[in-house]
């Protein structure tokens, strides 16, 4: 049966920017990435994002992503409830990629600009976005800006977005903005907010922005958290005493964050992660990525044990 | 995703568990720490038996730790 998203325009909830796990040899573990994502959607989660930023993307070669995508249909996960991170700079390997994942059910498409010979001209980031588009040349699937300004100088800036709704209304869909500085989100949000799915991928803006979505690495650990912060409630505290302080949803965020410190995010991610799952394996990370050093490992895995991970998170 | 078949691994009260579907609908929310999910219970136990022999080895790592301190 095909799949719509058509009727479903705006993304809503907590789309995890699922964590890549790795065999000692490097390779993506196709099990403990299926085995992960189950455990995500028994805590609630209903979409995911993978290969994004925290995902590794830009690491994993095009028939990486299509060899763990068909393994994840196989195991139960719906195309519908994947955003699949594009990364590539040949123009040539985003058409392919899509395509191929379009013919495997994937419908939604998180695609960043080239990371090469930036500083692009707008003209030139416009050419490479309608060039996709048209050579992709399907028309039921959405495609998801992401905006790499604040982590690697590849910003897409208002007016080329702008540019690109109005030529493609109905295949640009949203904006993820990797950017940590909530007002730069906030700007995109105001401009453009009524007619693209703007969100933030920095957790403690997510409290501010109140977006209806968000791509998030931290919901690799707490979900619960992240979904009590996007629906702007606060979970019930089991133990209540009088005088004692209830704790929101963001303050976990901001002590999870303040927990990773300046550690390298996805690699500290993924090391917390091999402690809640008491899977060393989960810790490969693939370079550029580097290893946490013997010196971080202890502080850490002493601070994640205080962190006391609850139930409900 | 249907989990109406499937089994968890929980830590309830400083425990390892590996308990259904059902039974685990039946805790309070609050109760326990789920772990992991898995398709049968051959796989669920197969981990249960995983962490239950990490607890076992880190705990011998910590009185050999006493013994030499």
């Amino acid at each position: 049966m095909p799949i719509s998203v058509a009727a479903s325009k705006k993304p809503v909830g907590v789309w995890p920017d699922v964590l890549t796990p790795l065999q000692p040899n490097l390779t993506i573990d196709l099990p403990k990435l299926a085995a992960h994502i189950r455990n995500l959607a028994v805590k609630g989660v209903e979409h995911v994002t993978l290969f994004g930023y925290a995902g590794e993307g830009p690491s994993f070669a095009a028939d990486e992503k299509l060899e763990a995508l068909a393994y994840l249909l196989k195991s139960g996960v719906e195309g519908s409830d994947i955003l699949l991170g594009v990364n590539a700079s040949p123009l040539v390997d985003v058409v392919r990629l899509i395509q191929q994942a379009h013919a495997l059910g994937v419908r939604r498409f998180l695609v960043a600009p080239p990371l090469h010979y930036q500083p692009l001209s707008n003209s030139a980031l416009l050419d490479f976005f309608e060039q996709v588009i048209t050579k992709v040349n399907l028309a039921d699937w959405q495609l998801y800006v992401h905006d790499l300004g604040g982590v690697s100088h590849a910003d897409v800036p208002e007016a080329v977005l702008t540019e690109l709704i109005r030529m493609f209304p109905l295949i640009l869909v949203g904006v993820v903005d990797q950017d940590p500085h909530g007002s730069h989100t906030l700007d995109i949000m105001r401009s453009l907010g009524t007619q693209l799915g703007v969100t933030s991928c920095h957790e403690p803006n997510l409290q501010l922005l109140k977006p209806t979505w968000a791509v998030s690495a931290l919901a690799n650990l707490i979900p619960g958290v992240v979904k009590h912060v996007l629906a702007h409630d606060v979970p019930v505290q089991a133990t209540q005493m009088s005088g004692m302080k209830i704790k929101q949803p963001d303050d976990r965020i901001v002590e999870l964050m303040a927990l990773l410190g300046d550690h390298p995010p996805i690699t500290a991610l993924k090391f917390l992660l091999s402690q809640h799952y008491r899977l060393a394996d989960w810790e490969h990370v693939r370079p550029p990525q580097g290893r946490l050093s013997a010196q971080a490992r202890e502080p850490l895995m002493k601070a994640f044990k205080t962190f006391n991970l609850l139930p409900s998170e | 995703m249907n989990f109406q078949n499937t089994w968890y691994v929980i830590e309830r009260k400083n425990k390892y568990e590996a308990v259904s579907h059902n039974d685990l609908s039946a805790l309070s929310p609050d109760s326990f720490v789920m772990l992991q999910n898995f398709n049968t219970h051959q796989e669920a136990l197969s981990e249960l038996r995983r962490l239950i022999h990490l607890e076992i080895q880190d705990t011998m790592k910590k009185i050999d730790g006493l013994h030499k301190s």
